[in-house]
């Protein structure tokens, strides 16, 4: 009886579990074979689910080559969704976890740890100049950054402006930290290399990934403070107010993309040239070249006189001697990618500039021989150096028929990155201008930047009754900072004198009051300069008079000084010190 | 003395219902045995956890038959235990000779290890923990640790080709042996063979069996407690109080009390007692274990 | 006669025995001899520099940290049963076997392991960066 028993029901339940059993099959049919199941010949299943062709970043990053998991982590053996979403990483990319995303090794590894250096990354710069400005340490070059801002358990008053106005602004910031109005883009290396959706894309459409940066994705960040996206494009911001009928002229006013008013004003000659930030500016700086430095001007290697001259002594070597390891591989990759180019499009479709690019116009034969690890160059290449003896590698001399090493002003081309369009690149003529008795300290931008923004009412107050962002706590906290400004104004760079002695333009982006009182404190006036390049470069240079009778170029305030005659030898020593204290 | 045994008659419990659990045991084993030869073709040692995710996902009704094997190895632990226990409580260990009592106690640990193979063989992050502690444990072992270690789970190190070939082959083969000697039978009669194969097909369609991330994937939070396989997690426990060598010592406390169940004459009490002291503190230390991971 | 049986069984019995004896010998010497050679890990600059640039970072079995000239490596093998221990949201490792915790700099600070966790300097090779952990 009781065998009876047990026998159907567990006959019975063996049946419901081959029922449920089916159920189940059945899910799992639906669940795959839509796709296949390998990519880049490891399993990888998550492409059989993620099928649809706007899935694909293509390129280099293309599906069938590294499958999702490579960069977005998870499960790639996993069927179902949810284990196939485990530690999934939403933000490839982001610096939290680049060492297993882009940075495993085999892949950028180089990269990444050199971005951990980069002033992008780090910071230190607006680190402690604001805590300088706070008085809160003794010099603004404190090796501080932003990470430290975040991580500080009793964030002192600079530390929470920092962490409510600016933190938002560096590449370990992750998307849900950030304001999306502002950059709208990831963080890491998505900030850069990954392009921005646009608004007709489909909504979950992958971004392709490109090392041609280009200028929107600085932009994103670069068109605050300094402002010098916006300045490089001939925009200035205005207030709101200044637009309907101020004192400044404002012939075509325009909205930005995130609703700041702003004026049309002459672009860089650069810009109309259709050069991006990545024609002059240089990997090392961007990414960081492993060596950690505060503050901008220390990291930025481009100057003028790499490409225009008079080049420096070393400035120029011939191709034989580069042996960076990043650049020669560079110029590998471009040379492949000239290659498929030109197997997708065949001879015929080549853009008419095309023939001229990178190692056509002159042949360098950028092929590696591996055996040498030297690069097979003609005899006579020659390339040019940044300040820390980073080749430019767009800038070539044409083989046209000069052997020598030196250069006549025709001899050197441009190949724009993102194009490949070839420009003529002018050498500085050395006529009476640029050899003017006692300019010899100026440099290139002093004289001929067109303009450059000026924030003449700066006015930064705390609110303690208020909520703000906080970009170390990842949502609202108590305690809000406003900035204020009358207006903005603009006209030609005050300029400041460089520890080194150069004259530079400089921009008053610490002249400002800071009310600290009810975030702790007390209130601080700070005249403060920054040497800054506003990328406003004209051909033509400002004239004596906007440097010699104007009170304005040596120093902002007007009217204290009469010019840059008027600066005594302990007033220059004071510019000097760079983010100077006149007073 | 084996032979003795298998011509010895059964003294008068072979229609008893100890005998219908053991019967049932191996039932169970010779589910497991053939749905362990139906894995066999998709399972490689070298690739352990993506050949399972393989054939969960992506062999028609591959996740059956894994679970099928895993619910029959858990139902010949079940009742074997189950049948152990009957068996004390009858006082009817004695119908065995004593060297069959003996090797019959030893299935015991055997099946946990078969048991505990087929876990690590999953090859996922638990799995992958198991490996190295389970390799330690067996280095404490004096004298013959090192040894007994690289027998068990080969001398390659996060190898699964040795634990996988004693899975299937050694431990496979001793358990059948032992049991077809225990139960004076060569295979299972064909009620308990079908009994098992519904019991544990009824399981394995209701009830999913879960496999775990790769022991490799980028975990991102914090670390939390990984748990073992549900029947040792009193020894998991056991080894977060007490000395690694506990952990061979304590198994082998209950074969030798087993064992001598059948010696005792006037101690049987005590030695049963003793045993059931064991058991308690095996349940102790699994709570134990169980709250660690709760928090 | 029956004596002369008996140690003819006796001899099967022994020389038996003293096969089983030499097999298990040489069982033994061969599972001895198969021992695992101590472990070297090789890590490329690279790693190890974002490591140090981030504060320390898990390379392997390894967490790498230290000052860029004299890195250092703590293995992240718990020392009770071998199980990798995992950066604990309270700061420091945390065993997921059995609940060892160890600080940042490796010091066992609760639960059954006893030693704290290895700990060894980087020596660099050529470009790369070598340990014996």
């Amino acid at each position: 009886m009781f065998r009876t028993f047990a026998l159907v029901s567990a006959a019975l339940a063996a049946l419901l579990g081959f029922l449920v059993a089916s159920g189940r099959e059945a899910d799992r049919t639906r669940g795959t074979g839509r796709g296949p199941d390998h990519a880049g010949g490891r399993t990888e299943r998550c492409v059989s689910c993620h099928v649809k062709p706007d899935e694909d970043p293509g390129g280099a990053h293309s599906r069938a080559a590294l499958g999702c998991a490579s960069c977005h982590l998870g499960n790639p053996l996993a069927f179902g969704k949810a284990r196939a979403h485990e530690g999934l990483e939403r933000e490839p990319g982001a610096l939290s976890t680049v060492a297993v995303t882009c940075g495993r090794e085999g892949c950028h590894a180089r990269e990444s740890a050199r971005v951990a250096t980069s002033p992008m990354t780090r910071a230190s710069g607006i680190v402690s100049v604001d805590r300088f400005a706070f008085g809160e340490i003794p010099s603004p070059d404190s090796t501080e950054t932003v990470a430290d801002i975040l991580a500080a358990a009793r964030p002192t008053p600079a530390e929470l402006h920092l962490r409510k106005l600016c933190a938002g602004c560096h590449l370990g910031a992750r998307r849900a930290n950030r304001d999306d109005a502002i950059h709208g883009n990831g963080s890491g290396c998505a900030a850069c290399h990954v392009a921005r959706l646009e608004k007709g894309d489909p909504p979950r459409a992958h971004p392709p990934i490109d090392a041609r940066v280009p200028n929107d994705r600085c932009f994103a960040c670069h068109s605050r403070s300094g402002r010098i996206s916006l300045t490089y494009e001939g925009l200035a911001e205005v207030e709101p107010h200044q637009i309907a009928g101020g004192p400044l002229p404002c012939p075509a006013p325009l909205k930005l993309a995130d609703g700041r008013p702003a004026c049309r004003m002459a672009p860089d000659v650069h810009q109309v040239a259709g050069m991006s930030c990545i024609d002059c500016h240089l990997h090392t700086e961007l990414m960081g070249d492993g060596t950690a430095r505060t503050h901008e001007e220390e990291q930025v290697e481009i100057t003028c006189e790499a490409c225009h001259g008079p080049v420096r002594e070393g400035g120029e070597v011939a191709w034989s001697e580069v042996k960076d390891e990043i650049s020669l591989e560079i110029q590998k990759r471009e040379r492949r990618r000239e290659e498929e180019d030109f197997l997708r499009k065949g001879s015929e479709g080549r853009a008419p500039d095309g023939a001229a690019r990178l190692g056509r116009a002159e042949p360098p034969d950028w092929t590696l021989s591996k055996k040498s690890s030297s690069h097979a160059a003609p005899p006579d290449a020659r390339v040019r150096l940044g300040r820390r003896g980073t080749p430019l590698l767009n800038l070539l001399r044409r083989s046209s028929s000069s052997l020598s090493s030196s250069s006549s002003s025709s001899d050197w081309i441009l190949v724009r990155k993102l194009d490949g369009v070839v420009l003529q690149v002018k050498q500085t003529p050395r006529d009476a201008n640029h050899a003017r008795k006692g300019h010899e300290r100026l440099s290139c931008s002093a004289c001929h930047t067109a303009w450059a923004p000026r924030c003449d009412t700066c006015h930064t107050s705390f609110d303690a009754a208020r909520t703000q962002w906080d970009f170390a706590a990842g949502k609202p906290t108590a305690g809000a900072w406003t900035e204020r400004s009358e207006g903005f104004s603009w006209g030609p760079p005050l300029l400041g004198v460089r520890a080194d002695g150069r004259i530079v333009p400089a921009a008053p982006g610490m002249i400002l009051d800071i009310e600290r009182t009810a975030a702790g404190g007390g209130k601080t006036s700070r005249r403060l300069l920054a040497p800054m390049e506003p990328h406003a470069t004209g051909k033509k240079a400002r004239t004596c008079e906007s440097c010699h009778r104007s009170p304005a170029a040596p120093e902002f305030e007007a009217g204290t000084r009469t010019g840059f005659r008027g600066l005594d030898a302990a007033e220059r020593r004071r510019v000097a010190a760079a983010r100077v204290e006149p007073r | 003395m084996g032979d003795a045994a298998l011509t010895e008659a059964p003294a008068g419990g072979a229609r008893s219902s100890s005998g219908d659990l053991g019967r049932l045991a191996f039932g169970f084993l010779a589910v497991s045995a053939l749905s362990g030869l139906a894995l066999v073709p998709f399972f490689s040692p070298a690739h352990a956890l993506e050949s399972l995710e393989r054939l969960h996902g992506g062999m028609p009704w591959g996740f059956f038959l894994r679970a099928l094997h895993a619910y029959s190895s858990f139902g010949l632990l079940v009742t074997a235990v189950a049948h152990l226990v009957q068996v004390l409580a009858r006082r009817t260990e004695r119908q065995l000779s004593a060297g069959s009592w003996w090797r019959s106690v030893l299935l015991l640990p055997l099946t946990l290890l078969a048991l505990l193979s087929g876990f690590v063989l999953r090859g996922d992050a638990a799995a992958a923990e198991a490996l190295p502690v389970g390799s330690r444990i067996a280095e404490t072992v004096p004298l013959i640790g090192p040894e007994l270690q690289r027998l068990l789970l080969g001398v390659i190190p996060g190898d699964l080709g040795a634990i996988s070939l004693h899975h299937a082959g050694t431990l496979t083969l001793l358990l059948w042996l032992i049991t077809a000697e225990h139960g004076r039978r060569l295979v299972p009669d064909a009620r308990s063979l079908v009994l098992a194969g519904l019991v544990s097909a009824s399981l394995a369609g209701t009830v999913p069996l879960p496999l775990g991330p790769p022991p490799g994937a980028f975990s991102g939070g914090a670390a939390r407690v990984l748990l073992g396989p549900w029947y040792l997690l009193g020894l998991q426990g056991a080894l977060v109080d007490l000395p690694v060598p506990s952990a061979w010592l304590a198994p082998l406390l209950l074969v030798l009390l087993l064992g001598f169940v059948r010696h005792a004459d006037r101690a049987r009490r005590l030695v049963v007692v003793l045993l059931a002291g064991w058991v308690a503190a095996y349940a102790a230390f699994t709570v134990r274990i169980l709250l660690l991971a709760r928090n | 006669m029956s004596s002369r049986r008996d140690f003819l069984g006796e001899l099967w019995r022994w020389t038996g025995g003293a096969l089983l004896f030499a097999s298990a010998l040489i069982l033994h010497r061969v599972l001895r001899a198969a021992a695992p050679a101590p472990r070297e890990t090789t890590l490329s600059p690279e790693a190890v520099s974002r490591a140090i640039a981030e504060g320390g970072a898990e390379l392997g079995g390894l967490f790498v940290t230290g000052p860029p000239s004299a890195p250092t490596a703590l293995s992240l093998t718990c020392t009770h049963l071998g199980c990798r221990v995992r950066p604990a949201s309270s700061g420091g490792f945390a065993c997921p076997c059995h609940g060892s915790r160890f600080a940042v700099d490796g010091k066992r600070t609760f639960g059954p392991a006893r030693a704290p966790l290895a700990r060894a300097s980087l020596e660099r090779r050529g470009a790369s960066w070598v340990t014996r952990l």
